[in-house]
């Protein structure tokens, strides 16, 4: 469906709700591949720290997989959280919690340099709330909802949703498929009132359908496929040294 | 001559091993601190390799004064322990085969032999029935049928004796926990396989020194992790995969003087097994001069707040090591030499290192670990051998790549 075709369907249909993914659908990403972005904010955090760089991106990406693990070991239906991964990295380094939201705050800087608005689909947002209709954010990710909100701010410039809910937080996630229901609880909304726009096949379409929800497949384009394609690549090195 | 430190046992388990053992315990500790109900968990480290790495992960908390609240215990635990409630589940199913990762175990295991041997191999007991169907080879299906055979009722009332005295055990080192992470050197996940099928109810998962990957095995589960190396199998460019290079020596090195569990008995209430012989606790501390020795001393020296210094010298660890295995020169074979090492899984068969000196022999058969041997030989032509021999498992890597690779795009 076009955002053409989705701004007649949600004209057409009073008491919908709009839903949408953020990362790549609402914020969209250029070519950087995470385990460069991670190694980006590993390194910011050290100046920061006064630590060795090398050692907080290692420590980083070492977190980030034990964290991801213990989410597939405990609750294979969850998502971890930065603010759990960047805590047992300062405790790790013998530092304390003001350290691990120096490593927080170094992430979402980061992301945010690497993130840029979808300006026609905040219009459609922003113009579907003006007119009244209630717009929320679903986001499969290890952010929790306060950092989304500060992340949209900064890219988009204001909040174009009224709701930010986080995997991370509510500890299920779309992939899985357990938050759809979460969240239409949470809204106190029919399921089928629930229209759901995002760019991942499985998570935000398949899933989202067999909640009952509304799914809109928007999928990035052939142009930032090949841009990816080509971050991919250069991240060759850094893949590497992670795997090492 | 003097040696370097690296040259003895100890000096090895200090300079090379210690900085990696530290690396995993750094790794177990950040992924439990990372879970969400750590109450709800315990860590069960698998008899024998996992009493000595229990050992060793209580050695780097109190150096570390990390903090961790997840219950840790031993669990006495083998292949064949693990595979009769396993076995028993299907049984008591009523299903005409084994559940999915007991047959998958026992194909890998017992691929050539006969249904009466593996037979005897999970139950302890020869059938007695004469039938030469029993003498063809294994399947899971003939397996079940002989565990339901009238005239083999001792061998399979054996096996659903030891499988719920096995089950009472795992109970109760858990305790009211339902998240079981089973700790162990590795390599298949084989035990967090069994154990989940044979216990729905636990969420089971399983975190190993490396995992690999069995030919034919069940599908790759996200419970088990390989927290040192995971890897189908060596890659030339990344040093830590020389864990797969000679495996044996991990596992030799964290298992203590014991006995392989086997068997379970009530013992005045609580279930006890065949490795608790009288004194067993002490055999796990390292002996003096041991590599073990050296890896626990290592551990005892680490300070507060140790990341900066594992990450370091893990790093450095790791090229060493790597040296050490695939490009070794006589003294490193000599440190890294493990003597008879045990197949398992219900039998007596054993891996010997040969004592022969010839550089065929060394190439020759299926020896733990080749490169040594090679070393072992003193031939001239040792560094040209072991190129090839890297030459040899670098094209193995690249051609098993892209038949995996084939296999996905069909």
């Amino acid at each position: 469906m076009s955002l053409a075709a989705l701004s007649v369907l949600i004209a057409s249909a009073p008491g919908t709700v709009i839903s949408t993914d953020l990362f790549n659908t609402v914020l969209l990403r250029d070519h950087t591949t995470e385990t460069r972005r991670l190694a980006a904010a590993g390194r910011r955090a050290a100046r920061r720290l006064g630590l060795d760089p090398a050692v907080v991106v290692e420590l980083r990406w070492t977190c980030h997989d034990s964290a991801y693990r213990a989410v597939g070991i405990e609750r294979p239906h969850g998502d971890a959280s930065l603010r759990g991964i960047c805590s047992t990295m300062a405790t790790a380094l013998g530092l304390d919690g003001a350290a691990a939201g120096v490593l927080a705050d170094a992430e979402v800087e980061v992301d945010v340099e690497h993130l840029r608005p979808n300006r026609r689909l905040v219009d459609l947002l922003d113009g579907a709330r003006a007119r009244g209709v209630r717009v929320i954010a679903v986001s499969d990710t290890y952010y929790s909802t306060d950092d989304l909100t500060r992340i949209l701010d900064a890219v988009v410039g204001h909040l174009p949703v009224d709701a930010v809910y986080s995997s991370a937080d509510l500890g299920s996630t779309k992939h899985a498929g357990g938050i759809f229901d979460l969240v239409a609880a949470a809204e106190g909304v029919d399921p089928s009132a629930i229209v759901h726009i995002g760019d991942d096949l499985l998570a935000d379409v398949t899933r989202a359908r067999a909640a009952l929800w509304t799914p809109t497949h928007l999928p990035r384009g052939t142009a930032y496929r090949a841009t990816a394609l080509v971050g991919r690549l250069v991240s060759v090195p850094a893949r590497l040294r992670r795997d090492r | 001559m003097r040696r370097a430190p690296e040259e003895t046992p100890e000096g090895f388990g200090r300079e090379v091993l210690g900085p990696i053992v530290a690396e995993f315990c750094l790794r177990l500790w950040a992924l439990t601190s990372l879970l969400e109900r750590p109450d709800d968990a315990a860590l069960l480290f698998c008899a024998r390799g996992g009493l000595r790495m229990q050992l060793a992960y209580e050695r780097f908390l109190a150096a570390t004064g990390l903090p961790s609240s997840v219950h840790l215990t031993p669990l006495m635990v083998s292949r064949v322990a693990a595979i009769r409630p396993a076995i028993q589940r299907g049984l008591d199913d009523g299903l005409d085969t084994l559940v999915p990762a007991a047959a998958s175990a026992l194909s890998y295991e017992f691929g050539q032999a006969s249904v009466a041997d593996v037979f005897a191999a999970v139950t302890g007991v020869r059938p007695v029935s004469p039938d030469p169907r029993w003498q063809r080879r294994f399947t899971p299906e003939e397996l079940t049928a002989l565990l339901r055979h009238p005239d083999e009722v001792t061998g399979a009332a054996t096996l659903a004796g030891q499988a719920r005295l096995f089950t009472r055990h795992l109970h109760e080192v858990l305790g009211a926990r339902r998240t079981a992470v089973l700790v162990d050197t590795g390599l298949f996940g084989t035990t967090q396989d069994l154990l989940a099928a044979a216990l729905p109810e636990l969420d089971v998962g399983s975190v190993l020194i490396a995992r690999s990957f069995r030919p034919g095995g069940t599908a790759p589960q996200a419970r088990t992790v390989g927290l040192s190396v995971e890897a189908v199998d060596y890659s030339p460019l990344r040093p830590r995969t020389a864990l797969l290079r000679y495996w044996h020596y991990v596992e030799w090195l964290f298992e203590p003087d014991l006995p392989s569990v086997r068997t379970f008995t009530l013992d005045g209430g609580r279930v006890r097994s065949d490795l608790e012989v009288d004194g067993w606790a002490d055999r796990v501390p390292p002996t003096p001069g041991t590599v073990f020795a050296g890896v626990v001393d290592h551990l005892d020296a680490l300070p507060r707040g140790p990341a900066e210094r594992i990450v370091t010298e893990a790093a450095q660890a790791w090229r060493r090591y790597h040296r050490a295995v695939v490009w070794p020169r006589r003294e490193d074979a000599e440190v890294l030499s493990v003597g008879t090492r045990s197949h398992d899984f219900g039998r007596d068969v054993t891996w010997e290192q040969p004592a022969g000196t010839s550089v065929v022999a060394a190439l020759n058969g299926d020896p733990m670990w080749r490169e040594g041997q090679l070393a072992r030989t003193g031939s001239p032509l040792r560094l040209p051998l072991l190129a090839a021999l890297q030459g040899a498992y670098s094209a193995r890597h690249v051609t098993r790549g892209l038949a995996r690779r084939r296999r996905r795009g069909a």
